[in-house]
C-alpha cells in the first residue's frame, strides 16, 4: 500500500532542499577559503554525530575517534591514488593494492568498513572497562595507530606522510553524506538498538536485567561510530590532499569531544549546533588576532586570543550547562510555535 | 506438582563473609512467594543470583528443568526471569512509554541493517511493541503518564513504573524486590491487588521480597525466613507468625534492647 508521504517527510525534504540552494549559492560566490570552513563544518558534523553515538547515546567514553578517522583516510588513500603515482610514491606497495584504483564512493565505504573492522578489534577486550578507564584505553588504541602508520613506511610513508591524495571532497559530497549519516544515525537511535543503547547509559545493570546484552550493543555503537569516523576522516583527507600521522592526533580527537560536549553529547541536533559554532568561531576570532578595527575601537594584536576564548567558552559551558546547548533533546519543528502532544500510530 | 525454579543449596561469600549460604527454594508454578528477613540477612543477594547478577560460589538454579547457575543477566530475561529493584533503577532520563518499550523489545523481529535503514519491518514491529507496551501501562496505571520522563514520576508510580518494564519481558517468574517500600497504606493495598491480577492475567510466579507484613501475610501462599543468610523457617504466613526462631529473631532482640 503506498503511503502518503508524512508533514516530517516533506519537511525533511524541503529541509534538504534549501540546504541545497544555499550549497548551490555558496559554492558560486564563496571563495575557495571560506569554502573549505564550509566543508569542514559538514565533515565535523559527521564526526561529532556519530562520536555522539558512543559517548552521549551509549555512555561509552571514547577517546579513540581520531584513530578511526585515520584509518579511513589512509584506507581512502590508499585505494584511490593513481597507480603511477603509487609506483613514485609507495613503490613497496604490495602489487594488488598497487595497481589498484577505486572511485570515490567505492572508497568511502571500503574506508568506513575497515575503520568499523577496527572498532570491531579494539572493542573485545576495551569495551568491557568503564567509565575514565575505558577512556584511557581508546586512548591507547590512538597511539598504536599512530605506531603502526608511523612505521608501516611501505603502506604510509611513515611520518613524512602521503601527499596528492585526489581532491575529489566538495560540498555536494561533505553534506550529502552529512544529512545521510544523521539520517541513519536518527534512525538507529529511535530504533530498539538505540533505545537499548540508551538503556545501557541511564542504568546498565536494569538494562541487563531486562534482556539487553550489554557486550553487543555498545560493540554495535562503537562499530557504528567508527564507521562514519572513517568516512569523515576520508573525506578529510580527500579535502586536505595530504595526510599524516600526527594529523590524527589527540588534539583532533579532543576538538571533536570538545565539539560534542558543547552542542550536547546525546544529541544528534547537539552535533550539528556544536560543529557550526566550534567551526566558525575560531575563524572569526582569528580575524581580530592580528589587531584591527572593530566598532571604531583600535585593537592591539592578540595572538592566542581565539584559544583563549574557546578554552574559556568551553569551561562556561561546564560550569553552566554540563549537559551541552541541546542536551539530550533534538530539533523538532514543535519547538517553534504551539506545543504538541506526543501522538503517535 | 510443577516447580518453575528449584534452588538447591546456594551459597556466596563477599570477602570471606558467608553472605547467603546453603539457600534452597522450589516455586510452584503460580504461586506467590514471600522472602523475608532483617536487613542485610541475604535477601537481594538471593535475587542477585537468581538473575545472574551476581555468581554463586557454590549450589544450583534450575530453572523451567534447565540449570542457569551463573548464567548472563540478559540470557536469564531471556529465559523468562524478571525484576524489580529495591532502589529503584528506572531509566530515568527517557520516557515512561521507552521504558517499557525496553523490557518489551526482547521480542523484537528486526534486525540491525533493518532498523539502521528504517525499513518497513522495523517500523510495522515497533508499531507492534509499541502497542504492546501501552496496554501494559494502562493495566499498571500509568497511561497517563506515557509521555512523561520516567525520573519525573511521583515515587508510588516509579515502583509500578519497574513492575510494568519487568512485565514487558513476559516473564514466566517475576522477582519483586521490596515492592511496596515507601508505600503508604493505601498504596500498597493497591500493589497488593495489582500483584493478585498480575499473576491471574499473565499466569506468573512471584517471588517478593517484602518489609510491610502485612503485604507479606495477606498476599503470599508460603513465606521464607533468611537471618544472616540462612534460612531459619519456611511455611504458611500463619506457621511464620507462631514459629519462636521468627519470633525471637524479629522481636527477641527488641525485647532485650528495651
Amino acid at each position: 500500500m503506498p503511503r502518503k508521504p508524512s508533514a516530517t517527510t516533506l519537511r525533511g525534504i524541503g529541509g534538504v532542499a534549501v540546504l541545497a540552494a544555499a550549497l548551490f549559492v555558496m559554492n558560486l560566490t564563496l571563495p575557495d577559503y571560506y569554502l573549505r570552513i564550509v566543508n569542514l563544518i559538514g565533515i565535523n558534523i559527521i564526526l561529532v554525530a556519530s562520536l555522539n553515538l558512543t559517548n552521549g547515546f551509549t555512555g561509552i567514553f571514547s577517546l579513540g575517534h581520531a584513530g578511526f578517522m585515520a584509518v579511513g583516510a589512509y584506507t581512502s588513500a590508499l585505494l584511490t591514488i593513481a597507480p603511477a603515482q603509487k609506483a613514485l610514491a609507495l613503490p613497496q606497495l604490495p602489487l594488488w593494492l598497487a595497481g589498484i584504483s577505486l572511485p570515490f564512493p567505492a572508497a568511502l565505504v571500503a574506508a568506513g568498513l575497515l575503520a568499523s573492522f577496527a572498532a570491531l578489534l579494539i572493542g573485545f577486550p576495551v569495551l568491557r572497562l568503564r567509565g575514565h578507564y575505558l577512556a584511557v584505553a581508546t586512548m591507547g588504541f590512538l597511539v598504536i595507530i599512530r605506531v603502526v602508520l608511523t612505521n608501516a613506511e611501505s603502506f604510509t610513508r611513515g611520518a613524512r606522510g602521503i601527499s596528492g591524495l585526489p581532491v575529489f571532497t566538495n560540498s555536494w559530497w561533505v553534506f550529502g553524506i552529512a544529512v545521510l549519516t544523521l539520517y541513519l544515525l536518527r534512525k538507529l537511535v529511535t530504533s530498539a538498538y538505540g533505545r537499548g543503547m540508551i538503556a545501557i547509559r541511564e542504568n546498565t545493570v536494569a538494562a541487563e536485567a531486562l534482556g539487553i546484552p550489554i557486550a553487543r550493543y555498545r560493540l554495535i555503537a562503537f562499530c557504528t561510530g567508527a564507521f562514519f569516523a572513517g568516512v569523515g576522516g576520508a573525506l578529510l583527507g580527500h579535502l586536505m590532499s595530504v595526510i599524516s600521522p600526527n594529523f590524527f592526533s589527540y588534539s583532533q580527537t579532543f576538538l571533536l569531544v570538545e565539539i560534542s560536549i558543547i552542542g550536547g553529547c546525546g544529541s544528534l541536533t547537539g552535533a550539528v549546533v556544536g560543529s557550526l559554532i566550534m567551526t566558525l568561531l575560531p575563524e572569526i576570532l582569528r580575524n581580530f588576532e592580528g589587531g584591527g578595527e572593530l566598532f571604531g575601537i583600535a585593537l592591539p594584536p592578540m595572538y592566542g586570543l581565539s584559544q583563549i576564548i574557546l578554552a574559556s567558552l568551553l569551561i562556561v559551558i561546564i560550569i553552566f550547562r554540563p549537559q551541552g546547548i541541546m542536551g539530550t533533546k533534538e530539533f523538532s519543528w514543535s519547538m517553534f510555535g504551539k506545543k504538541r502532544e506526543l501522538k503517535k500510530g | 506438582m510443577a516447580n518453575v525454579l528449584i534452588v538447591k543449596n546456594l551459597s556466596i561469600q563477599f570477602r570471606g563473609l558467608a553472605a547467603v549460604s546453603g539457600y534452597a527454594l522450589s516455586l510452584e508454578k503460580g504461586a506467590i512467594f514471600g522472602l523475608i528477613g532483617t536487613n542485610g540477612a541475604g535477601k537481594t543477594t538471593v535475587f542477585n543470583m537468581l538473575t545472574g547478577a551476581l555468581v554463586p560460589d557454590s549450589g544450583t538454579i534450575a530453572f523451567e528443568g534447565k540449570d542457569i547457575t551463573g548464567h548472563r543477566p540478559d540470557r536469564i530475561a531471556k529465559r523468562g526471569i524478571a525484576r524489580t529493584f529495591q532502589n529503584l533503577r528506572l531509566f530515568s532520563g527517557i520516557s515512561v512509554l521507552d521504558n517499557v518499550l525496553v523490557g518489551a523489545q526482547l521480542y523484537k523481529h528486526y534486525g540491525y541493517f533493518q532498523g539502521i535503514l528504517g525499513l518497513p519491518a522495523a517500523r510495522k514491529d515497533e508499531a507492534a511493541l509499541r502497542e504492546k507496551a501501552l496496554e501494559l501501562l494502562e493495566i499498571m496505571g500509568l497511561a497517563d503518564f506515557a509521555s512523561r520522563e520516567a525520573g519525573s514520576l511521583p515515587y508510588g508510580s516509579q515502583r509500578r513504573l519497574e513492575i510494568a518494564r519487568a512485565l514487558a519481558t513476559r516473564p514466566k517468574l517475576l522477582l519483586l524486590d521490596e515492592p511496596a517500600a515507601g508505600m503508604n497504606p493505601k498504596e500498597s493495598l493497591e500493589l497488593m491487588e495489582t500483584i493478585s491480577r498480575i499473576r491471574e492475567r499473565f499466569g506468573v510466579t512471584v517471588l517478593l521480597i517484602e518489609h510491610d507484613m502485612k503485604v507479606v501475610m495477606n498476599l503470599c501462599e508460603r513465606v521464607q525466613v533468611l537471618c544472616y543468610g540462612k534460612i531459619i523457617a519456611e511455611g504458611t504466613p500463619t506457621e511464620i507468625k507462631n514459629d519462636p526462631q521468627v519470633v525471637e529473631a524479629y522481636l527477641g532482640r527488641s525485647v532485650r534492647h528495651a
